[in-house]
């Protein structure tokens, strides 16, 4: 009872730990995906005297495409009220107007510093960034994702101290076993084996317990109610992948921490 | 004969105290069967550990199965330790292990398979009469049980040399007497060195035996 007590203690704090990198990893994603939704739907306007190829922006930092606006609506709402004359003047002197569209959604000193850029092109008169707007869309993206991350660094952290506390519980536990072993010459690999062998099931454990929540998740069409809350589209999971990451820390952490127990055990002295 | 164990202006102490025992020398030849007596805190339990590598020489020379154990490695010393047989006065078993499975440790720790430790492990069992106790934990058993256990383990593996600090120090006068029996009979059957601290020695062990008392941190033979 005292042993399944502790290996319940280890796999929580264990479990804690994934979960932890899992709810990282998602929200990294989902907010990668969601900057990047709300990078295509922002652009910015260029006015410009003289024809803009896509060349001249290419070491324009986030530059992805250069698109021209048409100016024959403007033109055709205008045709009813000046004449064909002034209509055709107005047609040779109107500027070129192009939408410039970002692959990513920087911050506001990238953006003025991509505006400042346009603004040195010869022939570019104005550039409309819209800045106000953009400005606050990322501070709410920043700040959703600074909580999503403090709050998964606050589990880690926590799941990690707890892990390590249940560790030194298990070396007090499994001391008098080691120091006995140690008595009749077992090499110390020998005397920490149980460690590892509970290190690597606890590990197991927590994996499978990560399973069932992806399974959960799976069931309830979480990720699908989020893709629709913020409106965005493939949002491709990869389980295995993120298992064999979750693995990786499962197992790196468990067998680290029980190395470290080991390393640090000194045969205890045997009055 | 062959020496077993060694000493030569042997002086051991604890951490920062003066030293325990000072500037012995002694030896114990192979089958020999050895008392080492004393009053409480003369140094005697002292003198065992550093038989068995738990404690360093603070000064002299100490030999033990031909390894130097003043400047023996760990992968020496645990390579020793294979060949001793040791039994506490606390027996040291352990709690959460079956006895059987407490008896195997040593020739589990020297590599043997599941199939040649356990007939071994029934009949030492058999041996020391607590075969009707297998599937038991030491808790379950009374402390002359254990201590009965804690002497078919240091039994399993035939050790060259069996070192035993008051085996017999908790237990009634019939446990008292077994283990006393069963560490005549590895002595005389299995020509394993015996080096037992005690307080008492038995009136009859019924074989010929060296008996040194450490009085003051010195050694010496009683005749």
């Amino acid at each position: 009872m005292k042993s399944l007590k502790s290996h319940l203690s280890l796999i929580i704090a264990l479990f804690a730990i994934l979960f932890s990198i899992e709810s990282f990893l998602m929200s990294q994603r989902i907010l990668e995906l969601y900057q990047k939704s709300v990078a295509n739907d922002y652009s910015m306007i260029v006015v410009s005297e003289k024809q803009l190829e896509a060349k001249q922006l290419e070491d324009i930092k986030y530059f992805s495409t250069l698109e021209e606006l048409s100016t024959q609506m403007v033109l055709d709402q205008l045709k009813d009220d000046i004449s064909k004359i002034s209509l055709e003047l107005l047609k040779t002197t109107l500027p070129k107007f192009y939408e410039l569209k970002l692959s990513d959604y920087p911050d506001g000193d990238t953006i003025n510093s991509i505006k400042d850029k346009l603004l040195s092109i010869s022939g570019v008169t104005k550039v409309e960034n819209f800045s106000q707007t953009h400005k606050q869309i990322y501070i709410l993206l920043q700040f959703t994702q600074s909580i999503i991350y403090f709050f998964s660094l606050v589990m880690f952290v926590i799941g990690l101290l707890l892990f390590t506390k249940e560790m030194r519980l298990w070396q007090y536990v499994h001391e008098d076993r080691m120091s006995i072993m140690a008595l009749f010459g077992a090499p110390i690999m020998l005397r920490s084996a149980i460690l590892f062998k509970f290190a690597f099931l606890d590990s197991i454990i927590a994996l499978l317990l990560m399973m069932g929540i992806f399974w959960m998740f799976e069931s309830y069409d979480i990720y699908y109610t989020l893709q629709t809350i913020l409106n965005i589209n493939q949002l491709n999971i990869s389980y295995s992948q993120d298992l064999q990451i979750l693995a990786f820390f499962s197992f790196s952490i468990s067998f680290g921490i029980a190395l470290f127990v080991m390393l640090n055990h000194t045969e205890k002295e045997l009055q | 004969m062959d020496r077993v164990i060694y000493t030569e202006n042997l002086s051991l102490s604890y951490k920062n105290h003066e030293p325990i025992i000072k500037d012995i020398s002694f030896s114990v030849h192979s089958k020999e069967f050895v008392f080492i007596t004393g009053a409480s805190g003369s140094g005697k339990s002292t003198l065992l550990k550093s038989l068995y590598g738990s404690m360093q020489p603070t000064q002299g020379k100490l030999i033990v199965g031909g390894v130097d154990m003043n400047s023996v490695t760990k992968k020496k010393l645990n390579f020793l330790r294979r060949h001793l047989g040791i039994v506490f006065q606390d027996y040291k078993l352990i709690k959460d292990w079956t006895i059987e499975r407490n008896v195997g440790l040593p020739l589990m720790i020297s590599g043997y398979a599941k199939n040649v430790i356990d007939p071994q492990v029934t009949k030492l069992l058999t041996h020391v009469k607590l075969s009707h106790q297998i599937g038991k934990y030491p808790m379950e058993l009374s402390g002359g049980e254990q201590q009965r256990v804690a002497m078919a383990r240091a039994l399993s593996h035939n050790p060259v040399l069996i070192l035993a600090d008051e085996p017999t120090g908790n237990l009634d006068e019939y446990s008292s007497s077994v283990i006393w029996d069963l560490l005549v009979g590895a002595n005389e059957q299995l020509k394993s060195t015996v080096v037992v601290v005690t307080h008492n020695i038995p009136e009859s062990l019924g074989i010929p035996y060296t008996h040194y008392h450490i009085e003051d941190g010195k050694i010496n033979e009683v005749t």
